[in-house]
């Protein structure tokens, strides 16, 4: 008789919001894998709807706490796309300083307190931290440095809402910046040790065939803007995006799932399909550092995504250090522009991907329709197929292992449910002809 | 000469009904106290925000607002002392834990108030003294108003916090 069983995690931890995980398995065969995402839809393209679209930024940045900026700069991208807005070099130097700061404090909070953890089999980031207090006091040290400088520049750490459609209602003081670069300085050096530190983990043997997907761009590291190419050779402009990928309902998750339109297949965003199709525009001190710990490209290893988000928290420093060092006030700090009809999109690379928005807005600066594609639905349908290949490898007769084993793997996602609408509870059925186990 | 103390106020809040009460009681108390360099008051939306103001802080006063609780007294107060926490009132501990705001599923989203103290003791940044006040509150609703009694429980924490802080300063 063959054996089929269940296993179900009830409760994803150390994930951005709340799902659950379903494994249904016919003796050592893995049926179905469903990534279910439980939470309520949270509508946001259909409130924005009627807003005024000055308001769009402060809204959209409420989808993360994590990722706020990602939001807001995808929005403003599209909106002053439609408007025919065309921000300063000043401005635009501006935002990425915002995006670096972003970075870091997600990064350097994922890489210490989320995945490190899976490494040394502690069940948190409170227990790594009594085995390892220093390197988790660093992480904690620089993602501080993140939130400062999005305190600074965004007028708060969570939420920024000093970002507006045609630059920032306010730029900062010469002194309000150049106060941030000694932390700025050491969390150079501590990225680099703490880099060195995750690329030492011990990283399964597991290698996927990903097609992975950002943004990129000629002359810099991708953070707000560029085409959108991928790594079985997709190039188009981001205004094809929709040409190229579209959304679905699945009917276990209030996320959507999206998929390349062509064959219907599933892809991967984030920091190591940055990497990996982005590597020569690194810094120099991130190049050097992903060649002393060899680091290959392309990497197809999801787990070693931790390495990846250290390279960019080291880009994303030496980034910020170069603008810091160098900037001068100036003005205006927004564009002026008038309503008009119009469309718009955009696309951004938020911490954990790539991250859609198009808006369409009208005479009276009435949004009209709004569609906001987060990274969490474009990895969706990759994590179940990544699990269906990681199960039979991991499987035994303990579930609550199992279970661990598959919270593991999703975890180097770093997926935000919250954005996504949220995350995650693991159900894994082992069912006999007569007998029905769920833990 | 003793050093000057370090004392940290921090109120956990959100915009949401009583929530604000955290909020509410650093107001009141940044009225009341005037800035300077010894006691820094801050408004937190998450409780992880604390990790990044505790340098050289050797006092922290933390607010936040818990869920009802059986217990007459609607203002609780804790201590963390060598590890472990000392309830002053007749609520038990356990029972003001889970009603805390924000309990902390593990989540990077909702790491609780006492996950982020413990993380502090980990990485020894925890300050030699912590007060937690815990706020009872009604309603949590999105976006919804202050009820008057989580309010008149924050002017409470508020006063007590005052209290709390002219003794250190005596």
């Amino acid at each position: 008789m063959t054996e089929t069983r269940t296993i179900r995690v009830e409760a994803l931890t150390r994930v951005e919001g709340e799902g659950g995980l379903h494994v249904r398995l016919n003796g050592t065969v893995v049926e179905d894998v469903q990534l279910s995402i439980y939470e309520p839809p949270r509508f946001f393209e259909g409130f924005l709807r009627g807003r005024p679209l000055e308001e769009v930024p402060d809204i959209t940045a409420r989808i993360c706490g994590i990722c706020p900026v990602a939001y807001q700069m995808s929005a403003v991208h599209a909106l002053e796309q439609a408007l025919g807005v065309v921000i300063s070099p000043e401005i635009r130097r501006l935002r990425r300083l915002l995006y670096c700061g972003e970075w870091i404090e997600s990064h350097g909070l994922h890489m210490h307190l989320l995945q490190a953890p899976d490494f040394f089999n502690a069940a948190s980031g409170i227990e790594l931290a009594a085995r390892f207090p220093n390197e988790v006091t660093r992480g904690l040290k620089l993602k501080k440095q993140g939130n400062e400088l999005l305190e600074v520049l965004g007028g708060r750490a969570i939420h920024p809402i000093n970002v507006a459609v045609g630059g920032f209602y306010r730029a900062p003081k010469k002194d309000e910046l150049r106060k941030l670069i000694p932390g700025f300085e050491w969390g150079l050096q501590a990225a680099i040790d703490a880099t060195r530190w995750v690329a030492g983990f011990d990283f399964p043997d597991f290698e996927r065939p990903y097609e992975m997907i950002s943004v990129s761009h000629p002359d810099e590291y991708p953070m707000n803007e560029g085409r959108v190419v991928s790594t079985s050779g997709l190039s188009i402009d981001v205004s094809e995006y929709e040409t190229a990928f579209a959304e679905h309902h699945v009917a276990h998750s209030t996320a959507l799932h999206s998929l390349r339109t062509t064959g219907q297949t599933s892809y991967h965003v984030g920091p190591l399909a940055r990497v990996n199709l982005n590597r020569e525009k690194l810094c120099d001190t991130a190049r050097r550092v992903a060649d002393e710990v060899g680091f290959k490209s392309p990497c197809f290893n999801p787990f070693q995504a931790i390495i990846a988000r250290g390279l960019e928290v080291i880009h994303a420093f030496d980034e910020a250090l170069s603008i810091l060092r160098e900037y001068q006030p100036f003005s205006p700090s927004r564009i002026a522009w008038k309503h008009r009809s119009g469309e718009g999109c955009a696309a951004t690379e938020a911490p954990r991907g790539l991250i859609y928005h198009r808006y369409q807005v009208d005479e009276a600066g009435k949004v009209v329709l709004a569609k906001i594609v987060p990274p969490t639905s474009q990895n969706q349908r990759q994590i179940e197929l990544d699990l269906i290949d990681w199960l039979p490898r991991i499987m035994g007769t303990d579930d609550q292992k199992t279970a661990d084993e598959c919270e593991r793997l999703i975890r180097s996602y770093d997926p935000c449910i919250s954005c996504s609408t949220h995350f995650l509870k693991l159900t894994v059925d082992r069912v006999t002809a007569s007998v029905g186990g769920t833990r | 000469m003793n050093q000057p103390r370090k004392i940290l106020i921090a109120g956990i809040g959100s915009a949401h009904g009583d929530d604000q009460a955290g909020w509410l009681v650093a107001e009141h108390l940044a009225a009341r106290i005037r800035d300077c360099g010894d006691i820094k008051i801050r408004k937190a939306m998450i409780p992880l925000d604390l990790l990044d103001w505790l340098d050289g802080v050797d006092i922290l006063h933390v607010c936040d607002a818990c869920e009802m609780t059986p217990c007459p007294e609607k203002l609780h107060r804790f201590t963390w002392v060598a590890a472990q926490w000392m309830k002053s009132d007749q609520c038990r501990e356990a029972d003001i834990h889970v009603r805390l705001r924000s309990p902390g599923s593990g989540g990077s989203h909702d790491f609780g108030l006492i996950e982020v103290l413990r993380l502090a003791a980990e990485t020894r940044q925890l300050p030699q003294q912590v007060i937690i006040w815990a706020v009872e509150g009604l309603d949590f609703n999105p976006e919804g108003t202050i009820s008057s009694f989580a309010r008149i429980a924050a002017g409470q924490a508020a006063d007590a916090i005052f209290n709390d802080l002219r003794i250190h300063d005596a």
